[in-house]
């Protein structure tokens, strides 16, 4: 599978363009055509000038491309990249983005081995370490970032424009937490043991996580029995439609 | 024969001394107006401009800075979703213009004036308020919606109380007679 730039130090801002963008090449929503940040004019200013909002919402009145012209796509747009947010991360009730026994088997690979391969695959995307559970297998892991709202994918500013909210030039904070939790199911066939698994919920859709992760543990732990990368991106893409759907 | 020097460079270059032009301005008092009846009038136009909402602003906002450089915003109203803004602008000012009898109680008074000023006519310095409103909208990715409203009033806190403007006494209207509103309007059009 292909790694769209090296993961380390990735922000979050930067995930959230990179997930969303994964998510139209892989047609899961329309394409748009970008407006570009706006500039401030190089006139002097003056007293008779239109006030900066007013730029700014001119510069963004700009819907072309498929994804503005249907609503539901638009508003799925919007929530793919709200899932981002700090403010969302803290709503109640907020369905993640559950993958179970995402990459398949591990075999017989110990989940103490599995776990700190996967706390190193996440560190080194820039996520920091909340909490780690070596009793239970499970860490909690966060990726934060704060940055305006023009810094975002433009449907999410673009929509809130729409709904008369301006939110270009305010600061968002954004979140990502990562939920992993290893464990180990006996085998079915024999010779007799068990095999471990990985399960990951995503406060965000961001593939691009998962598929650097994916490939941090290939790399390091070698198992014999994991998906294919063929296999992993069609199983993300069937999960995310799915997940996208719902909203 | 002897040449002075000017002349031997003048028959040098081939010319007679440069004589300038010479033309008179007319005085702004005396420009024959539009003369309306009542003191409040309105020019509207609406206009649909097949360019994107940024272009249409920077084309109100250069011929405002270029030429209705005294006038004041005084107000300006941001609608996002839409998005529509509606921006107005004001110019008071004081001009001196040739009032036009209506009535037949106007037309004693004038005369009695003429009588003791011993002038042909009634000129006065008139009070204008005039206001620009412009609704722009822009429908979503449809084109944009301007709505040039121009108005004005004429002496509106009874300054001239002596010769009342509107009913037996008519000043020119300054909408009609200045080019703010063609200007604008053709600018505007050019686009339509």
């Amino acid at each position: 599978m292909r790694e769209a730039a090296p993961a380390r130090g990735l922000r979050a801002r930067d995930l959230c363009r990179r997930s969303l963008e994964w998510a139209i090449a892989h047609r899961l929503l329309p394409e748009y055509v970008r407006t570009g940040k706006y500039r401030r004019p190089p006139e002097p200013p003056h007293r008779l000038n239109f006030g900066k909002d007013t730029w700014l919402v001119a510069h963004y009145a700009d819907w072309r491309g498929p994804l503005y012209r249907q609503e539901a796509e638009w508003r799925r747009a919007f929530a793919f990249v709200d899932a981002f947010t700090h403010k969302s991360l803290a709503r109640p009730r907020q369905r993640g983005w559950e993958l179970v026994r995402l990459y398949g088997s591990f075999g017989d690979l110990e989940p103490p081995s599995v776990l700190a391969q996967t706390r190193a695959g996440l560190l080194r995307q820039g996520f920091s370490e909340i909490d780690l559970n070596e009793r239970s297998f499970s860490g909690m892991f966060r990726l934060t970032d704060s940055c305006k709202g023009s810094d975002l994918p433009e449907p999410y500013g673009k929509w809130q424009q729409q709904a008369n909210r301006l939110v270009w030039d305010n600061d968002v904070d954004l979140s990502v937490e990562v939920h992993c939790h290893v464990h180990v199911r006996p085998r079915r066939i024999p010779p007799p043991g068990n095999r471990s698994y990985l399960d990951l919920t995503l406060s965000a859709p961001a593939p691009t996580v998962v598929t650097g992760l994916y490939v941090h543990l290939l790399r390091t732990l070698r198992p014999r029995s994991l998906l294919t990368a063929v296999e992993l991106e069609r199983l993300l893409v069937d999960s995310l439609r799915a997940l996208i759907a719902t909203w | 024969m002897r040449m002075s020097v000017g002349r031997l460079m003048r028959q040098a270059a081939g010319r007679r001394p440069r004589q300038l032009p010479s033309f008179t301005l007319p005085r702004a008092g005396r420009v024959r107006g539009v003369y309306l009846a009542g003191h409040e009038h309105e020019r509207v136009e609406k206009l649909v401009v097949d360019r994107p909402l940024v272009k249409v602003l920077a084309e109100i906002q250069r011929y405002v800075r270029g030429t209705l450089w005294r006038w004041q915003k005084v107000d300006e109203v941001l609608v996002c979703s839409g998005p529509r803004i509606v921006v107005r602008y004001e110019h008071r000012y004081e001009e001196g213009h040739e009032l036009e009898p209506k009535t037949w109680r106007a037309h004693w008074n004038a005369e009695r004036e003429k009588e003791r000023t011993r002038r042909g006519a009634i000129v006065k310095r008139v009070p204008y308020e005039v206001e620009l409103r412009l609704d722009i909208e822009q429908r979503f990715a449809g084109p944009v919606l301007v709505e040039v409203r121009l108005a004005e009033k004429i002496d509106p806190r009874g300054h001239l109380s002596e010769f009342p403007i509107g009913h037996h006494f008519w000043a020119p209207s300054a909408i009609h007679t200045e080019p703010w509103f063609d200007e604008l309007v053709a600018l505007l059009r050019r686009h339509a």
